[in-house]
């Protein structure tokens, strides 16, 4: 148990330290400041208290941090030690001076038949699937002082006359986030949503260092975007004939077709050279169902 | 093509031939349509533009206002149903490609989902938000636009063009395609813009045209062109036609109802073989355009003044 705790906290700092000590430095030397100095400021007392308090630190990140693949650390953190050797390796029984070596009479290589591995076209083209950006949005559950937190972080943006809300960014992982005054965050530009969740954590932790009672709640992913590559060029004239009631194509106003699938609901840009875009999905499953649909259907469109 | 709007020709700078070639190619035309066609399609364009405009400043001026808006340039097209309801399904294409773009380009300001926007933010978009389907709307009493399901030039248009591609390599696809996406937009991308347009029909600056009444134009310019290939088109099927052919009519041209609009498009496919666009023929398009008929400036009627009708191609 006591281990357990140990590795907990151990991870809790690999995990959030880090990130903060070189993305907010600014925020931390203050706070790290006022950790040695306590009684030099009143009115952060506060904040300084629950930081200071170790407990109280580890308890409250390990509130935040209920998820399943911070678990799966901890799982295979444990289990190592733990590993049982198997008994004989592969390579010991192969060689002739071990005992259960029996000689064979035919060539083992010989009854084996050469598969050169050979990957579908569609498996292909789900494997060029390249996750761009993903969009998630969560709630704070407090109203914020805009004006107070973009004064008091670095790498902010805010200027009411053109957009009301805090534009934020952060280096690791690379991610930009959208605060509003009604304690909304939307978290763009990281490429996966494992990415956007830490990141969006890291956005709640520092507006929770400037003070505000902020929690985690409605954590989701709204937007999947990403790219794909068939490798064969499309005659979107054809396709649009065919699929006029889905699809939208002036090459005029933009050279790709526009294909809005109802199920899964998603929106693919389709072009020329066989490249596509998917927006709009909600799950990385999405996205994969839609291009295992439209595989097909612009399979029989390709131009040759 | 003498006339007052091409002898005073201060756009000298600016000219569209590359795009209209391009356009051309588009529409059906050879890859390498004929330069003389090009430079006279341009002028028709550009005098057809000018004049419109001259009609939407008069318009402007007597709505009082000093900026020329769409909804002078709308009012002009107010009597073709048709035509109204292409720019309404533009405009609500153009929108959806802005909403679909958005979010991959990345400034951070534009990535807001529509269900988190607050109130403020929506004025914000109100500004750039495109008003020709609420001028549109306005203008049509009768609710004309919206009783149009099919619109089957732009289907005939569009089978023309899968038609064309069905039988071709793909080097000449790409090239075909790249043609396609030409426009009288400047620019690529989504920044768009009219600057070259403004440049060409208004090089003095004399006009103040709202960015919104350029995108009309915008679009009115693309149509005339389109038109002019079609009739031209149309020009060459009627000379092919036999009298006394039962068959005839098959091929289109005159009969052309959605049954049978497959027969309607004229070009086989397979495309090498069509010829370019003479100037003869676009000349034949024209007087066919400006032919006076039955009615007010017709044969039969007196008209005092005998001045010239003021038709415009795309409208």
């Amino acid at each position: 148990m006591d281990l357990n705790s140990d590795t907990i906290n151990a991870s809790n700092k690999t995990d959030g330290e880090p990130g903060y000590g070189k993305n907010m430095s600014g925020i931390d030397i203050e706070m790290s400041e006022k950790n040695i100095t306590p009684n030099s400021e009143g009115n952060v007392s506060q904040l300084t208290s629950t930081i200071s308090n170790g407990i109280e630190y580890n308890q409250n990140i390990d509130s935040l941090d209920h998820t399943p693949h911070r678990r799966n650390i901890l799982e295979n953190i444990n289990s190592t030690p733990h590993m049982i050797q198997p008994h004989l390796s592969g390579e010991v029984t192969l060689t002739p001076t071990h005992r259960s070596f029996t000689p064979q009479t035919t060539n083992p290589h010989s009854s084996m038949a050469a598969i050169t591995p050979v990957a579908s076209a569609i498996s292909q083209a789900k494997s060029s699937i390249k996750f761009q950006n993903c969009v998630s949005t969560v709630s704070l559950g407090c109203e914020l002082k805009l004006l107070d937190i973009y004064c008091r972080t670095r790498f902010s943006e805010y200027n009411p006359a053109r957009f009301h809300g805090v534009v934020m960014k952060i280096l690791e992982p690379r991610a930009t986030a959208l605060v509003f005054r009604s304690g909304k965050i939307v978290c763009t530009g990281a490429r996966n949503e494992h990415d956007s969740y830490i990141a969006a954590r890291k956005f709640a932790r520092i507006i929770q260092k400037l003070g505000f009672p902020a929690k985690f709640l409605n954590f989701k992913v709204q937007n999947f975007i990403a790219t794909a590559d068939l490798r064969f060029p499309v005659r979107l004239e054809a396709l649009q004939q065919a699929h006029g009631q889905f699809s939208s194509y002036e090459p005029e106003l933009f050279s790709g077709l526009v294909y809005r699938m109802v199920r899964p609901r998603v929106v693919l840009l389709i072009f020329v050279n066989g490249k596509l875009v998917i927006t709009g999905g909600k799950t990385r499953n999405e996205i994969y169902e839609a291009l295992d649909i439209i595989h097909p259907i612009l399979k029989s469109f390709k131009k040759n | 093509m003498v006339s007052y709007f091409t002898i005073d020709a201060t756009g000298e700078g600016t000219n569209f031939q590359k795009e209209i070639s391009n356009m051309m190619h588009g529409f059906g035309d050879n890859p390498n349509p004929n330069a003389a066609t090009v430079v006279l399609v341009e002028n028709i364009v550009l005098q057809q533009l000018r004049s419109m405009l001259q009609e939407a400043l008069n318009n402007s001026i007597m709505r009082g206002s000093n900026v020329i808006t769409n909804y002078d340039i709308i009012y002009l097209v107010r009597k073709n149903p048709v035509k109204l309801k292409r720019l309404h399904d533009y405009q609500i294409k153009l929108d959806r490609i802005d909403k679909n773009r958005q979010p991959i380009v990345s400034t951070p300001t534009e990535t807001i989902l529509p269900g988190l926007i607050l109130e403020e933010e929506k004025d914000l978009t109100l500004k750039k938000k495109r008003t020709h389907i609420d001028v549109i709307q306005e203008l049509d009493e009768a609710d004309e636009v919206s009783q149009i399901k099919f619109d089957a030039i732009d289907y005939l248009r569009k089978v023309r063009a899968s038609k064309i591609t069905e039988s071709m390599s793909y080097e000449k696809y790409e090239a075909y395609h790249k043609a396609r996406c030409s426009s009288f937009r400047s620019g690529y991308g989504l920044s768009k813009g009219f600057v070259k347009l403004e440049r060409w029909i208004n090089p003095n600056k004399e006009l103040k045209i709202h960015s919104l009444a350029l995108e009309v134009l915008c679009f009115l310019a693309y149509e005339t062109v389109a038109e002019i290939v079609d009739a031209v088109f149309l020009i060459r099927q009627d000379s092919k036609k036999k009298s006394g052919d039962p068959f005839s009519k098959f091929e289109g041209g005159y009969f052309c109802n959605p049954q049978s609009l497959n027969n309607a498009v004229y070009i086989k496919s397979g495309y090498e073989g069509v010829p370019a666009i003479t100037v003869a023929e676009v000349r034949e398009v024209l007087r066919r355009y400006f032919t006076p008929r039955n009615g007010m400036n017709g044969l039969f009627y007196r008209n005092m003044s005998m001045d010239l009708p003021v038709r415009y191609i795309a409208i």
